[in-house]
């Protein structure tokens, strides 16, 4: 798409142009609900969570000056939406890490070097722990730094680095498992 | 095993193009959350909720002041809650007394009236002193201050009128006993104020028809 395709669309939306509302939905949804999957536990959170991210997107898109990428605005956008989500259903989260943690004792490590699919990846970091999966998604596909990380979630720089690593432990033996169901199909 | 820089460039490489096909039900429910976030934003220049919460607090409102004043109006026999509603209430028997011929009845029932309102209009004792009249008549007065109390559907106020009644009855009579009358009101045993405004009227009748 060109940049001044790209403008008329962004001052559209300004306006209020449903016209433009529905071509920026139709531009970027999927790049944004890829986004909102990693951070969720399930399509259908992952659904609500995108609808949020576009109510935001409309709502605020006058406050984007066209000064750096308008993809990577988006992408913030979505990133700090699902952290949002993940705050809210933090009680949840825990549990969750509880109930993992006794299931990582039990079951070897495996690493291999193997070549996986995004959707066996996608599917991985999904049944993650739902801690360890923002970390590991801020950290290694965000690029943030855990000072970084640890500001933005309100927890220990530490915290940080030991739920990465954790992560990804979990997520070596699961794609593990996968390529063992693979190898015997 | 693969050391954490690979894995996580691997990782990183896999998800890069990864974009999912989004189901339509998301684009509408999508349509009706920005519908909503724009409703509840307080904003000046479209319809919102704000709009409409000032629109019901009006409207609630004045109901509750229509309904509330007229439930008032018509609650019996309230002189201390609403003074207004006594004022037109005396004013509304001063018109029904002071269209009768029997002028000096009238005066002691607006009197008595007055007495219970604390406020009457001037006009109707300027009537009552102007047509002057004598004390005669108490049974017209008496169907007089009945017309009042129809009018008024107040039971206090009907209690009240009696009295005035007695009271103007008594002073009659003292009145034919005495040839000072206001002298004899006020030696006599009822209570002040209204006994003393009768009997000030009843001066006033009687200078009027001396004169004349």
């Amino acid at each position: 798409m060109l940049m001044e395709e790209m403008k008329e669309i962004i001052e559209g939306c300004v306006k209020g142009q449903k016209r433009s509302q529905d071509m920026l939905y139709k531009k970027f949804s999927s790049l944004l609900f890829g986004i909102c999957l990693r951070y969720t536990k399930n399509r259908m959170e992952a659904q609500d969570v995108l609808q949020d991210v576009f109510v935001k997107i409309y709502n605020n898109i006058h406050t984007y000056h066209h000064d750096g990428s308008f993809e990577g605005w988006l992408r913030r956008i979505a990133v700090n939406t699902s952290i949002t989500n993940y705050r809210r259903n933090l009680k949840h989260a825990y549990q969750d890490d509880v109930d993992d943690l006794v299931r990582m004792k039990d079951e070897p490590l495996v690493a291999e070097d193997l070549e996986y699919t995004a959707e066996e990846m996608m599917q991985c970091i999904q049944n993650l722990p739902s801690g360890y999966k923002t970390v590991f998604n801020l950290y290694v596909i965000e690029g943030f730094m855990h000072k970084e990380i640890s500001d933005m979630l309100g927890i220990d720089v530490n915290t940080s680095k030991s739920q990465l690593s954790r992560a990804k432990t979990y997520l070596q033996r699961e794609l593990a498992a996968i390529s063992k169901i693979k190898s015997i199909a | 095993m693969m050391s954490d820089e690979r894995f996580f460039n691997q990782v990183k490489a896999t998800m890069a193009g990864y974009s999912p096909e989004v189901p339509e039900v998301v684009y509408g429910a999508m349509r009706r959350k920005l519908w909503w976030s724009n409703f509840t934003r307080l904003s000046a220049t479209r319809l919102n909720v704000w709009y409409l919460a000032l629109a019901l607090g009006a409207g609630v409102a004045g109901a509750a002041h229509f309904f509330g004043s007229s439930a008032h109006a018509e609650r019996p026999g309230n002189y201390g809650g609403d003074q207004n509603w006594a004022v037109s209430v005396a004013n509304t028997a001063n018109q029904t007394q002071h269209s009768s011929n029997e002028a000096a009845s009238s005066s002691s029932t607006c009197a008595s009236s007055c007495s219970a309102s604390k406020s009457c209009s001037e006009a109707g004792h300027a009537s009552a002193k102007s047509t002057g009249g004598s004390s005669s008549g108490h049974s017209s007065q008496a169907a007089e201050s009945s017309t009042a109390t129809e009018t008024m559907t107040a039971g206090e106020y009907q209690t009240e009128t009696t009295e005035a009644i007695a009271q103007v009855e008594n002073n009659e009579s003292q009145e034919q006993t005495s040839e000072n009358p206001t002298v004899s009101n006020e030696t006599t045993s009822l209570s002040g104020k209204k006994k003393l405004k009768v009997s000030v009227f009843k001066n006033r009748n009687q200078e009027t028809t001396e004169k004349k």
